[in-house]
């Protein structure tokens, strides 16, 4: 199925992917063991589990997808682990633990379950634990529903490790993990006249080390940091970026390129960037007026707005993440091309995530975009990319040069070759 | 959705005289009804680079009218009233595009009643006339960009009312996306009605009858605005407060058993604003001022001229088009449950040696 999330756990450890279908699968990395030296890292199935069901709203007589638009690890805290899921309307949390012990010599029932008749007990012995094969459950322990009227389109967990946020197209939600029958509103941009609605929101995260400051993307190409301290409805921002338009780019589709789809904070705490449909753009947040960094992921697309508006793709929403040390960032494009960019020697680098430009443990090729004029060999033109194949989701290990890329419905791990 | 059908019982207006070259006079003559759209608007004023503004959106006026003459009723409808809401597959852009091909294809060829393609696209409209329009554009050489920055501008509106108006049935649509849209279309309503309007204060018009000029304008706008409220320029204030978005479920609402957009957007009456409609486009027409041609220029560079290469682009991503049922009916049947680990009990280890005490 349509792989539609893709994330790490705060260790590298766990990859977690969501489907289109509800199905959230999980990847566990192999332990480095001197017999398979070479096998370092590979990432195999750890566990499977259906998160979310297809719903169906009576009043509204619509459907809810039962797509699983994020998924997002908490801080493990013990041997299990947690995550959230959520899909357009409600949020799980599930654990994910490990059984590996079973107990043995019961004296009421029989190995196989049969309960034993007690008149037959003649010896009372104590169970002992023995190992068996490695089974992962995956057990929902809270969910929390109806708070959202509109699609959910990200969760954020805060770094209290108590609280997390959800946000949907007009409204952001402050959630406490162990309570599923309350939340609080924080921001509400939803107009008193639905006619003069001209913004959504697209994004939203919680600062990865300040628990009280988290920021909101719009569609309009802006975004808005939050302080909760400040009140307790965040409709005022306390700070908001964005960057002046360029009047001699401005076109009918100016604001439709502007929207941003995701943002993410860097791993620091100081930066953030956004992804709009056409560049990637880092800011400093302590600056509001412009980003210090913006990157051109395909702007050979730019003459063909038009084209890309009649089939939709110009409202796909690409994500976009940092690695671990904060110095490269990577996003998706299409023809399962997906772009990386050092922002410290300030190369960019074209890949492609397909079976047949990557066998195992061969490097991936650049690709290169031919914008125009004579195509050199090994180019692709503009005009022959696939526009079907969207990488839209992409996740980078947290320590190591791992990531993950998701094309449609397969997901590709590369990591760096070792020398 | 009843059929706007006063434009094609209006009376033919008086014969005018037309600056143009005498052969496309002459062709527009033979169709007064579309004469009397562009005239009622256009001043008349000499052709060429002298006459900046005026004469270049005469010219546009004449151009897009030899190119609209035989399909503008027609086109109206399709846009309207024949959006083939049922073949749209929930989310796939591709069959959605080669939907629209195929209600032509199914022989809904009536001699007013071209197919979508041909009508609904700036690019099958300049394929289609370039053969007979030659002559036309040569005399126009260099107001050609004017008149397909206009037909760009014009198809990207029709195109952006068709996606709002083909509702997902199943599911709510992504209010993102139909706010962007909303947003794009109410741009191009305030570019249009800004360059219309000095169609609106030319001299002549005052002498028709207000009634002429409101269908005239409705005949112009009327793929523009669709069914939408008119909203009001910047500047105006004339207290409508109805969105273009308003309006626009409405017209699907004889072929959908519900507006799957109310619950996105909050829709009030449709009928209702019909009369307002007339009136303040009236109103937008007669106040607003004559945008300045530069900016024009401007915007034309922006235009993109591979737009006409849909063809070209489309074919690269005809591939692989996502078909097949519609997928909400997919979702609706029970997924099957995870074959291993879909764990009932939810113990843990403690919970677990706690279980093993109890059970002895």
């Amino acid at each position: 199925d349509i792989i539609s999330t893709v994330e790490f756990n705060y260790s590298g450890d766990l990859l977690a992917t969501g489907d289109k279908g509800g199905r959230v699968v999980i990847f566990q990395r192999e332990q480095e063991n001197k017999s398979r030296p070479h096998s370092r890292g590979e990432y195999n199935v750890y566990s499977t589990f259906q998160s979310h069901e297809p719903e169906f709203d009576y009043l509204k007589s619509l459907e809810i997808e039962e797509k699983i638009n994020k998924i997002r690890w908490l801080p493990q805290q013990n041997a299990a682990h947690f995550l959230l899921s959520t899909n357009d309307k409600t949020i799980k949390l599930w654990k994910i633990s490990e059984r590996d012990k079973r107990a043995e010599g019961y004296n009421l029932k029989d190995e196989d379950g049969r309960l034993r008749d007690p008149f037959r007990i003649t010896a009372l012995r104590v169970p002992i634990l023995k190992p068996m094969d490695l089974m992962v459950e995956a057990s929902p322990r809270r969910i929390f529903a109806n708070a959202h009227t509109y699609h959910i389109n990200s969760i954020s967990v805060n770094s209290d490790h108590e609280t997390y946020l959800s946000a949907d197209d007009l409204r952001i939600n402050l959630w406490h993990l162990e309570i599923t029958d309350r939340s609080f509103n924080i921001v509400d941009i939803k107009p008193a006249n639905m006619e003069e609605l001209t913004e959504v929101i697209t994004a939203a995260e919680f600062h990865p080390h300040q628990c009280n400051v988290f920021v909101y993307s719009s569609s309009k190409g802006t975004i808005r940091l939050c302080d909760m301290r400040s009140s307790a409805l965040c409709d005022r921002h306390s700070k908001f970026f964005e960057e002046p338009e360029d009047p001699s780019s401005r076109s009918f589709f100016s604001e439709i390129i502007s929207s941003i789809s995701d943002v993410k904070f860097s791993h620091s705490g100081r930066y953030m960037m956004t992804r709009d449909y056409l560049s990637v753009k880092v800011w400093d947040l302590n600056m509001e007026s412009r980003p210090v960094e913006t990157h051109q992921v395909h702007e050979y697309l730019r003459s063909k707005l038009c084209s890309l508006y009649e089939n939709d793709c110009i409202f796909d929403k690409f994500e976009c993440c940092w690695n671990g040390s904060d110095s490269a960032i990577m996003t998706g494009s299409y023809n399962n091309f997906f772009r990386m960019f050092d922002r410290d020697t300030r190369r960019d680098v074209t890949l492609e995530a397909s079976r047949e430009s990557s066998k195992p443990r061969a490097s991936l090729k650049p690709r290169k975009v031919c914008t125009g004029g004579k195509r050199r060999k090994d180019e692709i033109s503009v005009d022959s990319l696939d526009f079907n194949k969207k990488i839209l989701h992409t996740a980078w290990h947290p320590v190591d040069n791992v990531i993950a890329v998701a094309a449609t419905n397969n997901l590709y791990i590369f990591q760096d070759k070792i020398n | 959705m009843p059929r706007p059908r006063g434009f094609e019982q209006e009376a033919p207006p008086p014969a005018r005289e037309w600056p143009i070259s005498g052969r496309s006079a002459r062709r527009a003559q033979r169709r007064p009804f579309v004469d009397a759209e562009w005239r009622s608007l256009a001043p008349p004023r000499a052709v060429g680079r002298s006459s900046l503004s005026g004469g270049k959106l005469a010219a546009a006026a004449v151009a897009v009218a030899e190119q609209r003459t035989r399909r503008a009723a027609s086109r109206v409808r399709i846009v309207v009233t024949k959006a083939p809401t049922a073949c749209w597959n929930r989310g796939s852009p591709l069959p959605r595009f080669s939907c629209g091909l195929r209600v032509g294809r199914t022989g809904r060829r009536d001699p007013d009643n071209r197919s979508l393609k041909d009508t609904m696209f700036a690019r099958g409209l300049k394929r289609k006339c370039v053969g007979h329009e030659e002559d036309v554009e040569g005399a126009l050489a260099g107001l050609k960009t004017v008149s397909s920055y206009s037909l760009q501008r014009q198809s990207l509106l029709d195109m952006s009312l068709v996606k709002l108006q083909l509702c997902h049935m199943l599911v709510e649509p992504n209010l993102c996306r139909s706010v962007l849209i909303a947003n794009t279309v109410r741009q191009i309503q305030e570019e249009m009605t800004q360059d219309g309007t000095w169609r609106a204060v030319a001299p002549q018009a005052a002498e028709r009858a207000p009634l002429d000029r409101l269908v005239s304008t409705e005949i112009l706008c009327r793929a523009a605005w669709g069914q939408e409220g008119a909203h009001p320029a910047p500047g105006l204030g004339d207290g409508h407060t109805q969105g273009p978005v308003s309006d626009l479920c409405p017209v699907t609402s004889a072929q959908a058993p519900r507006h799957p957009q109310s619950s996105a957007w909050e829709m009030d009456g449709p009928r209702e604003n019909r009369g307002s409609f007339h009136k303040s486009l009236d109103q937008i027409f007669e106040t607003l001022e004559t945008k300045n041609p530069s900016c024009m220029e401007e915007l034309f560079s922006d235009v993109d001229s591979p737009y006409y290469d849909l063809d070209t682009v489309l074919t690269g991503m005809m591939g692989g088009a996502r078909s097949g049922p519609c997928e909400g009916l997919e979702g609706l049947a029970p997924a099957t449950p995870a074959p291993s680990s879909s764990c009932k009990s939810d113990l843990g280890e403690l919970d677990h040696v706690v279980e093993i005490l109890v059970e002895t």
